[in-house]
């Protein structure tokens, strides 16, 4: 039996009231959030909302202005080769050097990395079908993404950090990546923090979503539960209305005249409840997808800050 | 802006306003320093009109920078890297509802009116008032006419990359011989003006047919010399190694990225020094005449032969402190940096390794440099002094005679290990520029080092003519070593401090220091005359160009830029 260590009931990034300035921009707002062991933590939220932000601030490549961070109880500020040496990182612009080959980019990455597995590399190198002695620059954007993918993997790190890894990328290598993260949490213990507004993709494979928007936390909380606490309820009311009525919990509405449809983030009976005390009648209910959840939160956030 | 003429011609002023302004303000500065200052305050000179130093001062401290800067600006040179085959004319503009040869045709106006301007005001507001009567309008049109060229080839596609830097090498060499034939024979201006004004139609027609080939994608492509250029590169040895720790790792990337380039560069200098040395005597001769009799005085110690070597191994530790600039940067991870934005990579930024760490690498590769650097020097200059002859010049010099054969080997073996001590503490004695990241302090350091000591030379050269200068320098360098050496103390403590260094490591480091500043303040007393270089002066220059702090301050700059 394996003992549980104190290390193992810590969370993997604990991120505690971190603020971040950018000038007058406010990129983080008092963001606080952890990423449990051994789930897929995905990261969602419009472009400029702060996703990148808050990885760096994980990768150590931004200090916290106020608050903490925390990857596997250290600071990666003050110690990055304690941190830096257990994360597999991948990022949107997947920025490798163009002038080294494949093969003496795994060549120079190795030293690094005490974990590096020169048969695994192998296996992913063949599996992706990368020649050694090309150079990085000759390989098409998606091969590109599979070296950055293969050097981020061969040393099983024990958190991947994947930042808009899919951007701009074609199918068959969003497959290989998404592989690579199941793959990943196959080993038991491993973690992976990825970003992205695929949210599809994100869908399919997160166990735990946290939505960022305008540098705040929207909502962190398993991807199930948030299934279950969203829900799409369409409404009919008797008389055609010029806008629908104001229900708690109701993050938007859409339609016209005399049905209108709610996506909501409460209690689905308490709801059907409060409309029917305004006159209207329940007469559908829906899951919905993580898409419908995103754009209702956006907009919901974004209707608020414009009151 | 309404017109579309307003609009191109609009974008040069909207891209670079505070570069222009900044130019505009050097203008303004120089011109009103000229006006108001007697003329018998530029130091004495020839009577017979030639160039005094305050004139080089104008002349390549203040206009070189300001055409400079105005014509890259007009060339687009940040629209589209040089060395590429590319058009660097802006690519949003081709789908703009305006024909090529208007599109052409602002931008080549305005450059045309840019340049001779700038040359006009500093002819009428800043040359003649010093004392410099140079020519007002042919060479207003000669620049108007090159700057006319230098855009119609950076704005047509090029067949193979690198191309267009030879052509616009050539367009700039054709230039200096111009105006070199323009001052010698005496043409008249009306003749002159003409030739240069219609080298601008011929410029406008080649820009117009390479913007329009640009704007409908065709872009010739030789295909053979970049074969053969692959196969070269790929002949060439590999890193087949593994590396045995991640500072090794590091080493040989900053290597490649950054290092090579710097016995590279070593290399083409060596190869335009040479054939300076064999025609060089006699212009030494020349300049070290009575008006300037500190170089007389140590041309005369060391024979022309050996002011020459001098002046070689002078240039090594000089060139070393503008490479440091390069070689300290973590912008970018192999491409040029015209894209870099400020901070650090991300590449380098993640590697699993301590801001000290990194640091050190790249030291380790200014020790590869450093090395090759001096490898290479000797290995061309040893053969030159041998199979020229010169080396017995060399050997008769007064300042040898003095010594035995056994004093001079051991002076110049202990001159030749301070020296690459000395080269080696310049180039990483700006690393901690290009750590900061910060790609306007790059430019701005490496136009200081470049433009700025001239004035602060020429100022030093004032100061000497007059007694009370004099003093007034020695009060000055003293002020200026305390403050080093008061700086040097707060960031050794904030390095003990922060645990970047231990404490034993940073006293070693000082101790080595002080070593290295003593053996070449022995050395350089020896090699120049007492009576001209006063001992104060030989350990002030020292002391002051010693690297000290930039060493001290380069993990510390790192760990700001890297963890923002």
């Amino acid at each position: 039996m394996i003992a549980d260590i104190p290390e193992n009931r810590e969370p993997v990034v604990a991120i505690r009231d971190v603020s971040r300035r950018f000038r007058t921009k406010l990129a983080l707002d008092d963001v606080t959030l952890s990423v449990p062991r051994g789930v897929v933590f995905g990261l969602v939220g419009p472009n400029g909302s702060g996703k990148t932000t808050l990885i760096k601030h994980v990768l150590g490549l931004l200090r916290a202005q106020t608050g903490s961070v925390r990857v596997f109880g250290r600071d990666p500020v003050a110690d990055p080769v304690g941190v830096l040496s257990r994360i597999g990182c991948l990022t949107e612009d997947n920025d490798l050097p163009g002038w080294m080959r494949v093969d003496e980019l795994m060549r120079y990455m190795r030293p690094f990395y005490p974990n590096w597995s020169d048969a695994y590399a192998e296996e992913l190198r063949q599996a992706f079908g990368l020649e050694p002695a090309v150079r990085i620059q000759e390989l098409s954007k998606g091969q590109r993404a599979r070296v950055g993918l293969l050097v981020a993997l061969a040393y099983r790190p024990a958190l991947l950090v994947l930042d808009e890894p899919s951007a701009g990328l074609d199918p068959l290598v969003r497959r290989d990546i998404l592989g690579a993260i199941v793959r990943t949490i196959a080993d038991e213990g491993r973690t992976v923090l990825f970003s992205s507004h695929l949210l599809d993709e994100v869908e399919r494979v997160a166990d735990h979503v946290a939505m960022i928007h305008r540098g705040r936390i929207v909502f962190d909380a398993p991807l199930d539960e948030i299934r279950a606490t969203h829900r799409r309820l369409t409404v009919r009311f008797p008389e055609p209305r010029p806008r629908p009525p104001a229900l708690a919990g109701v993050l938007a509405w859409e339609g016209s005249g005399r049905e209108w449809s709610a996506v909501c983030a409460a209690d689905a009976v308490g709801l059907r409840a409060a409309a029917e005390a305004t006159g209207g009648s329940v007469v559908a209910e829906h899951d919905l997808g993580l898409n419908e959840i995103f754009v209702a939160r956006a907009g919901a956030v974004a209707a608020r800050a414009e009151v | 802006m309404r017109s579309p003429a307003l609009a191109l011609a609009g974008q040069v002023w909207q891209r670079h306003r505070l570069g222009l302004s900044i130019c505009a303000g050097v203008w303004l500065a120089v011109a009103v320093t000229a006006l108001f200052t007697p003329p018998m305050a530029w130091g004495p000179g020839p009577e017979d009109g030639a160039l005094r130093p305050v004139h080089f001062l104008f002349l390549f401290g203040s206009f070189i920078p300001v055409i400079a800067f105005v014509i890259c600006a007009f060339i687009f040179n940040r629209d589209g890297p040089l060395e590429a085959t590319d058009s660097a004319f802006p690519r949003w503009t081709f789908v703009l509802p305006v024909r090529t040869p208007t599109l052409v045709a602002w931008p080549m106006l305005q450059a045309a009116a840019m340049t001779a301007g700038v040359w006009v005001a500093w002819d009428s507001t800043v040359l003649r008032p010093v004392g410099l009567d140079l020519p007002l309008v042919w060479p207003a049109a000669l620049l108007a006419a090159v700057t006319a060229w230098l855009q119609a080839l950076s704005w047509t596609p090029h067949p193979v990359p690198w191309l267009r830097v030879l052509t616009l090498l050539l367009v700039v060499a054709a230039v200096g011989l111009i105006a070199a034939f323009g001052m010698l024979e005496e043409i008249p201006d009306v003749i002159w003006v003409t030739l240069l004004a219609a080298l601008i139609p011929l410029a406008y027609g080649v820009a117009i047919v390479g913007v329009a080939k640009a704007r409908r994608g065709d872009t010739p492509e030789w295909t053979w010399p970049v074969r053969v250029w692959k196969v070269i590169r790929d002949s060439l040895p590999r890193r087949r190694n593994e590396f045995a720790s991640p500072l090794e790792a590091q080493a040989w990337f900053e290597w490649r990225v950054r290092g090579i380039g710097i016995p590279f560069a070593v290399a083409v200098f060596l190869i335009v020094w040479v054939p300076i040395f064999l025609l060089g005597p006699r212009s030494i001769r020349n300049v070290a005449s009575p008006e300037t009799p500190m170089l007389g005085a140590v041309a005369g110690e060391l024979t022309p032969p050996g002011l020459f070597v001098v002046g070689v191994l002078a240039f090594l530790p000089l060139y070393m402190g503008l490479m440091g600039l390069d070689l300290g940067g973590v912008l970018y991870k192999g491409q040029w940096i015209h894209d870099a934005r400020a901070g650090c990579h991300p590449f380098v930024g993640v590697r699993p390794l301590t801001d000290g760490e990194i640091v050190l690498a790249k030291m380790r590769v200014a020790v590869r440099c450093t090395l090759l650097s001096w490898g290479l020097t000797f290995a061309v200059v040893g053969p030159t002094l041998g199979l020229t002859g010169a080396w017995r010049e060399l050997a008769a010099a007064p300042i040898l005679n003095s010594y035995s054969p056994w004093e001079v080997f051991v002076g110049l073996a202990a001159g030749a290990v301070l020296l690459i001590i000395f080269t080696w503490l310049r180039l990483v004695a700006y690393l901690w520029v290009g750590l900061s990241g910060e790609p306007r302090l790059i430019r701005s350091l490496a136009i200081i080092v470049n433009v700025l000591w001239m004035p602060v030379a020429y100022a030093v050269w004032w100061l000497l003519q007059h007694p009370a200068g004099v003093t007034t320098l020695q009060a000055f360098a003293v002020t200026a070593i305390g403050v080093k050496l008061v700086l040097a103390g707060i960031l050794v403590r904030r390095l003990v401090h922060r645990r970047i260094t231990a404490a034993p490591f940073a006293a070693l480091c000082l101790a080595v220091w002080v070593i290295v500043a003593v053996g070449l303040i022995t050395v350089v007393s020896k090699v120049l005359p007492g009576e001209q270089v006063p001992l104060f002066g030989v350990v002030a220059v020292v002391i002051l160009l010693m690297p000290l702090n930039g060493l001290a301050a380069a993990p510390l700059v790192l760990a700001w830029n890297r963890h923002r």
